[in-house]
């Protein structure tokens, strides 16, 4: 069942490429090679971690509280993600949740994930919040549930095993469109106090140091015309620009685009809760209702991320629930 | 109303006077938040509604926090 891509290395240590195996996991999932470099498999790791390998999983857009098509419950997809977490060869070293985490940032919606979230074999989970957790009081609930450790509004950076993570936020303050000619783009937004930050806390890091950065909205222009875009992501990205590898993950599109610039990555996630129709696709980017019930968990997933540290990029691996 | 991620009708002229209801006929919530911050609906989901009488003339653009790319204007004579 689980055939995995193979990392070939020569005796006399030179790292061939491998041949990228477009192969499934369980029925179901997608190995993706960043920069056609060398991948790792996680066969090659039974049991015992290598030194300097690990994994970490990314899930988003879990929605609680939502209850309508096509999935009237969300709070079963989202356990059924995290069983599947559970169920993988390696414990992964931690989550990151991208946003979304409720539908209405209500207490008894963030009680909920929380609830669901405390039964994932994991030793932390980080989070950013998605424009659901903070557009009725300005982030306060949120901040008041996940704020520890974070600064200002709630970003913040942290290491493992010599890789840097920044977790930033994109969804407060949110302008509205240009429709009234009142200047504001209708996209997710940085900020300047959090750019300020950022440009600060890189600044010092050697630039081998490979970057994960994690935010709700994403940070490439996917199509504006329904806010999927960051307004001020380029200055974010100027500051990373020296670095040789930086991952960025994103959420709140609910389905899985990528995109190479140069030395940066981005990916976006599937849901946990409902899937989102692909740009221009439709009149609005609402759930997709007509999503036949068997096909649903098709459409919903999550992300395994596998770290090696020989300047390898990062294995992803996006597997569906069903 | 509020439909499809948009207002309809995306402007509105009314008499001073008259009270203004939305109602949201999406999926998902909506908010209508006045740019200047006269008014505020709080979260609106599925067949809730807001109501603001408008007692000044003047032109007023209003967006949905949760989709800021949704946007309206009721002007007020």
């Amino acid at each position: 069942m689980s055939d995995k891509v193979k990392n070939e290395k020569e005796s006399n240590g030179v790292e061939r490429r491998s041949f990228l195996k477009c192969m499934a996991w369980a029925g179901t999932g997608l190995v993706w090679a960043m920069n056609a470099g060398v991948l790792t498999s996680c066969s090659l790791m039974p049991g015992a971690k290598r030194k300097g390998v690990f994994s970490f999983v990314q899930i988003s857009d879990s929605h609680i509280g939502f209850n309508k098509e096509p999935n009237q419950d969300v709070t079963k997809t989202f356990q059924e993600a995290v069983n599947r977490i559970n169920s993988l060869e390696e414990q992964p070293a931690f989550l990151i949740h991208t946003g979304d985490i409720t539908q209405l940032s209500t207490p008894d919606q963030f009680d909920t994930a929380t609830q669901v979230l405390k039964s994932a074999k994991a030793s932390q989970v980080y989070y950013v919040p998605g424009e659901h957790d903070v557009f009725s009081d300005d982030g306060k609930i949120y901040l008041e549930r996940y704020g520890k450790g974070t600064q200002g509004q709630g970003w913040q950076s942290f290491d493992y095993q010599g890789v840097h993570f920044i977790g930033l936020i994109n969804v407060l303050n949110l302008k509205q469109g240009t429709g009234t000619g009142l200047g504001g783009s209708g996209l997710g937004q940085l900020g300047s106090d959090q750019l300020e930050w950022l440009e600060k806390d890189v600044k010092g890091l050697s630039s081998s140091t490979p970057i994960v950065v994690y935010a709700h909205i994403p940070l490439w222009t996917i199509y504006p015309e329904w806010g999927w875009g960051t307004e001020d992501s380029a200055q974010a990205l100027s500051y990373l620009k020296r670095f040789g590898s930086i991952t960025v993950l994103n959420g709140h599109i609910h389905q899985i685009l990528q995109k190479v610039e140069g030395n940066v990555t981005f990916h976006t996630a599937r849901s946990t809760a409902f899937p989102q129709p692909a740009p221009g696709t439709a009149p609005a980017p609402g759930p997709m209702k007509d999503v036949p019930a068997d096909k649903l968990r098709s459409l919903l997933g999550l992300r395994e991320i596998t770290y090696v540290s020989n300047n390898s990029p990062l294995a992803i691996t996006d597997s569906a629930l069903a | 109303m509020v439909e499809n991620f948009s207002f309809q009708p995306g402007t509105l002229t009314v008499k001073i006077g008259t009270t203004v209801t939305w109602v949201n006929h999406d999926d998902e919530p909506h908010t209508v938040n006045e740019n200047n911050k006269t008014f505020k609906s709080g979260t609106l989901d599925t067949d809730a509604k807001f109501s603001y009488k408008f007692t000044s003339p003047g032109t007023y653009s209003y967006f949905c926090s949760l989709h800021p790319r949704m946007t309206g204007q009721i002007i007020v004579k």
